[in-house]
Formats: structure tokens, sequence, C-alpha cells
């Protein structure tokens, strides 16, 4: 079977309060299975949230190839940047509201190649180059996904970084290089 | 639902750091590219398990305990419910009313054009104007819920345009803000008007001859609606002819619409639907790249201490960004003399014809402060012309936005507590069933059933 990639990732600045961060985590219920329409509501609550404080999204990534060995190995990288918790900062340290702490939500879906949902992303995604990185494109991105239905979605990973909110990125962190291919938005 | 619809959760991590899961649906591993067409059309309906299809239901997770073994409840997006049952979605058998309806003939067919008529002229503002309201009258349901078997009857047809007295005071308030603009160099001023929604699209219609209006109306009429949505589609009726006729203007400031009711109280699933939204509004990055330096914020009264709270984030970063707020309130603008009988001389009147009416409002009341504004508002440089301080009151100019205490955005909007609805939903298939407005608890079992798109 042949497949295609969406993934996204932004990172956002944590508010105050941190109802940002509570409200992301809500949508990855601590579940073994999960019902394809339970899933949708997951993933249209998440976009919905993100879509609705992008003001506070700084940087951001996203991709879609239909070429399906890099769908393959591309959602593997993704993957991996969860298993390994690459992305985690080395350790806990207060917030202060003398210094911005961060966020990310990570997001990626190994689609069935043509399949309707995959057919209506590939249609959505069709930015040209100078635009890929405006914050209206990733607003259009996440509020378009909702036309994507989780019967054509054969693997998705989706994380947040922190866990605990003591242990939100800092700007140091953000600028390590693992951290590169998140780029500034326009 | 069938086992093989269901995704199993393979990689599970739970870290400080990091907290995720992957996922994959084993009943896709073997499928064979292509995809049958039935399998297509099954797919592209988002009909294998879903709750409803078509990629437009916003299921905002609030579950409750099931009323019964049939049926659980969950809250949905209340706009996307309207969209695919109707705008009285839950109260079919009920209609809206209107106060001050004008006595002008209007070319209802002409609904139609709102969502084109009341768009931004500049193209750069449209990715901020909202047009949901203006695409209500004539929207069609593409599904019956059982709990509304009667035929919901279109808005267009019950849309009365009104002119209020309130509106006629907001037109005049907001051409005598434009008039301050003849002649100066405004390109970097956004403005920003909060008003009930009646008079915020009077206010903007007084407005447009030097803005260029942002509708933010992110809503549909019910007839429950804690948001009286339908007054402020009836005031942009009464106003149509005038925006349809509006020509681009790039150099028009960009005047963002809002209306104060998005956020009114709301407390009884029973008896209210909840219409409410959070504005939209660019960033301070965005405005910036605009070339814009300074936002008037426009509040009902000069007694307005500060931004309702869904705008204190925008506006924070605004300010630290180098962007200058302020505040003015709409009731700053008056005329020299009340004129209660020139109102029922307007009832009648087409809007393109109530700047005959005579009515001047200024800054201050009088002809002589009008121009003392640029004296409480310093942003212009061209230079000053003479005026009298009228001692407006309130502490609009002198208002800078500080950080919320207690509310944020974050906390209103990201807790999507606001504009959902409470329905029904079949636990055997995952329709819908209906609205929960009513407490009778007679459900019809028969679900909902789905119109061609």
């Amino acid at each position: 079977m042949a497949h295609s990639i969406f993934a996204m990732e932004l990172c956002l600045r944590l508010d105050a309060r941190a109802e940002l961060h509570h409200h992301l985590r809500q949508t990855l219920p601590d579940v073994t299975q999960m019902a394809v329409g339970h899933k949708w509501q997951c993933y249209h609550r998440a976009t919905q949230i993100l879509a609705y404080n992008l003001q506070s999204a700084e940087r951001g990534c996203w991709d879609y190839f239909d070429d399906p060995e890099r769908a393959q190995n591309d959602f593997e990288m993704w993957k991996n940047g969860m298993v390994t918790a690459e992305g985690a900062r080395p350790g806990p340290r207060p917030l202060s509201p003398a210094e911005p702490r961060y966020l990310t939500f990570t997001m990626a879906f190994l689609l069935v190649k043509d399949s309707p949902s995959d057919l209506a992303l590939r249609r959505l995604c069709e930015i040209s180059q100078e635009h890929l990185w405006e914050r209206r494109v990733f607003a259009h991105l996440l509020n378009g996904f909702g036309t994507v239905s989780f019967a054509s979605v054969f693997r998705d990973v989706s994380y947040v970084i922190p866990r605990d909110i003591e242990w939100a990125l800092t700007r140091e962190d953000l600028a390590h290089e693992k951290f590169k291919y998140l780029r500034p938005l326009l | 639902m069938s086992n093989e619809d269901r995704f199993e959760r393979r990689d599970n991590v739970s870290h400080p750091g990091i907290v995720g899961a992957s996922w994959w649906q084993e009943s896709l591993a073997n499928v064979q590219a292509p995809v049958s067409r039935r399998r297509a059309i099954g797919l592209a309906l988002g009909a294998t398990g879903a709750v409803v299809g078509l990629g437009v239901m916003a299921a905002l997770i609030s579950r409750c305990s099931g009323d019964d073994d049939d049926m659980r409840v969950e809250r949905m997006s209340s706009l996307d419910m309207q969209k695919i049952f109707g705008w009285s979605f839950g109260a079919a058998q009920e209609s809206v009313s209107f106060n001050g309806v004008s006595t002008q003939p209007f070319d209802r067919e002409a609904l139609v054009n709102m969502a084109r008529d009341f768009a931004p002229r500049n193209a750069r503002h449209a990715r901020y104007y909202t047009p949901a309201l203006f695409e209500s009258p004539f929207a069609v349901p593409t599904a019956v819920s059982s709990s509304d078997p009667e035929t919901i009857v279109p808005i267009h047809r019950v849309l009365s345009p009104i002119f209020t007295k309130e509106m006629r005071r907001a037109y005049f308030r907001g051409r005598a803000l434009a008039t301050l603009f003849e002649g100066q160099p405004g390109g970097d001023i956004a403005v920003i008007v909060d008003l009930n929604g009646p008079e915020a699209v009077a206010f903007a219609a007084g407005a447009e001859v030097a803005c260029d209006p942002i509708f933010t109306f992110a809503n549909w009429p019910h007839p429950r609606g804690v948001v009286k949505a339908h007054d402020t589609l009836a005031a942009a009726a009464y106003f149509q002819p005038l925006f349809a006729q509006r020509k681009p203007r790039d150099a028009a400031l960009p005047l963002f619409v809002l209306d104060l009711q998005r956020l009114a109280p709301y407390t009884d699933d029973a008896t209210q639907f909840d219409n409410r939204y959070g504005p939209s509004l660019p960033d301070a990055r965005e405005l910036a790249g605009w070339g814009i330096k300074r936002v008037l914020y426009v509040t009902a009264s000069q007694t307005d201490p500060r931004e309702q709270v869904d705008l204190n984030d925008s506006f924070v970063a605004y300010k630290q960004a180098g962007i200058d707020v302020k505040l003015v309130g709409a009731d700053s603008f008056s005329p020299e003399r009340e004129e209660p009988s020139e109102y029922e001389a307007t009832l009648g009147s087409t809007p393109s014809s109530l700047d005959a009416s005579g009515s001047h409002y200024f800054y201050g009341g009088k002809s002589q402060t009008h121009a003392w504004f640029w004296r409480d508002y310093p942003w212009s440089a061209a230079p000053q012309r003479p005026a009298m301080d009228p001692h407006v009151p309130g502490t609009g100019r002198t208002y800078t936005p500080e950080p919320f205490a207690s509310s944020t955005p974050s906390r209103l909007l990201a807790g999507a507590a606001i504009g959902t609805v409470a329905v029904a939903v079949s636990r055997r298939s995952g329709g819908i069933m209906g609205a929960l407005l009513n407490r009778n608890g007679s459900w019809n079992r028969a679900e909902s059933s789905y119109g061609g798109g």
C-alpha cells in the first residue's frame, strides 16, 4: 500500500497560566485503543486550539509528500522525535514571568495515498514556496484539517513537549541545532 | 464501530520533558491500493465510524455521562451544527423578531450577495474578514435532525432590515471619526470598533468613506441565541446597498468591526443557544507589516476603562511590539444639539441619503472642538488646526494595555467552552440525534439523515 505524509510542528510561547499547555495535553488521551471518530475529534480539537493561539506561535514546520518511500522514512523520523525524546530539555527550571517559555506540538500522519483525504490534503497543501512559512498558511492548514477522515490514516503520531510545565523549553533550548528545522513564522 | 475501524497504540512516551503516542490502524495494513470506489466514497464522507462526515463537524469534546443506553451527550461547535442542520438547529419551530424595522423597501434577493458586499475592498485585509454571518441568509442545511422535524425556514425569508435610534447615532459617530482623517496622513493607524452588533455595523457604514471595514462576525443567528446575531444581520441588511457600492481603495484605514455581544453571558443549555465566538485580529507582526504603528480602539462609552477580556492578549502584544494602542468612547462624538425629530424623519430614508439629514457629530460635541482629537491623540504629523479643548471625560487617551490578572484569551478560547451546543449522539451508529435545547427527553430514535452535498 502506498502512503503519503502530512506533518506539522508548532512552537508556541506559553501563556502565564499555561492554559494552552493544559488544553493541548488534553487532546492526547491516555488510552490504548481509539475509534476513528474519536481520533478525528481529538485532532480537530488540537488544530482548533492551535489555530486560536497562532498569535503565540513563533516557529513551525510542516510537510506534505506523496512519494511513498519518503513518506515512510519521514514518518519514522517524526516518530523517532518522540521516542528518542530528543526534544526534551536537560532538566526542569521553574517558570518565571521574566523568561519566555515554549511548548511544541507535533503531529504526523501516514495516509493512504490517493484516498479522498489524501487528495483533500494535497490540495490544501498547494502553497507556493515564498508563502510556506507564513502564519496565515499555518492557519489555512489547521482550519482545513477537518477534511481528513481518519478512516484513511494508517499511522499517526502526536506529542507535546514538555509533559511537565517546569520542563518547558527556553530560548536557549530552541537555539540548539536540533531545533533548526523549526522556521520563524512570518 | 467494528474493531477494524480502531487505532491501536504502538508507542507511548510520558516523561517530564515530553508526552505523546504513535498509533496504527491495523485494518489498513493490508489494504491494496487503489481503494475501491465504494470505499473511497465512504472515506470521503468520513462515514466509517465518524459521527458525521463532510469534514465540517467540530466535536469539541466535553463528554457527559450517557443519558440512557442508546445515546450519549457531546458538545459540538454551534456554528457547524447550524451549517449542517439549519440556522435554528434544535428550535426549528421558533423564529426571531426584529425591533426597529425600517420602512424602506429592500431587495430581499440581494441578501444572497451579502458575503461579497461586506468583504473588505483591500485584498490584504481579506484574510481577517469573517463572512460567516453574511453567509447565513441563503445557507442550505445538508441534514435533518430528528429533533427538528419541521422544515426550517431560511433566514432570508424572515429577515427584515432594521434602523434604530442607536444605529443612527453610531452611523454619525463613525462618519465623524472618518472626517478626522480627511487631509490627515492616517496610513499608520488601524481602528477597532467594539460595539453592539447593529451599532458596530452602522459605525462602520459611517466610517467607510475613510476606512475599509473588516467584519469579524463568526456566528449565525438562532431563535435562542445568546448573541442577538439576527439584529446584527438585520442592521447589515439595511446598510447593504451602501456597502455594495464601495470601490477598491488601497489607502483606506483598516477598520476591524467587532460585535461587543460576542461573549454575552451564557448560563443555560436548555433555554439558550451558545452562538458566542472569539475575535479574529492580526498579530502585531502582521500589523507592523501593514505599516501600522497606532491602534485606536473604539468602545461604546468614554467611561469604558479598558478593552474586552478576549482582546487583552492581542493588545498587550501590540504594545510590546511598539504599537501605540489608545481607546476612545464612541460617545466622544456627539451632535451640537440633540435632534429627536430627525430620527423619525430618517426612518424611511435610504442609507445613502442619511448624510443629507443635516446631522453633524463632532469630537467633543462642537465643530470648534472636533480638531482637538489630534491633541488628545497626538498621532498626526499634519499641522494642528485651531480648536477648543472639549475636556472629554474618561481615560481613553491615557489608556495603555496591561495584562489581565486572571482571565486571558487563551483561557476563554483554548478552553473551547464558547460557541458549543450539547447534542445527543447515538451510541449505536454515532449519528447525531438532535440538540439538547429542551429537557423533555423525548427522543425520536431515528437518526439524522444526510442529504447530498
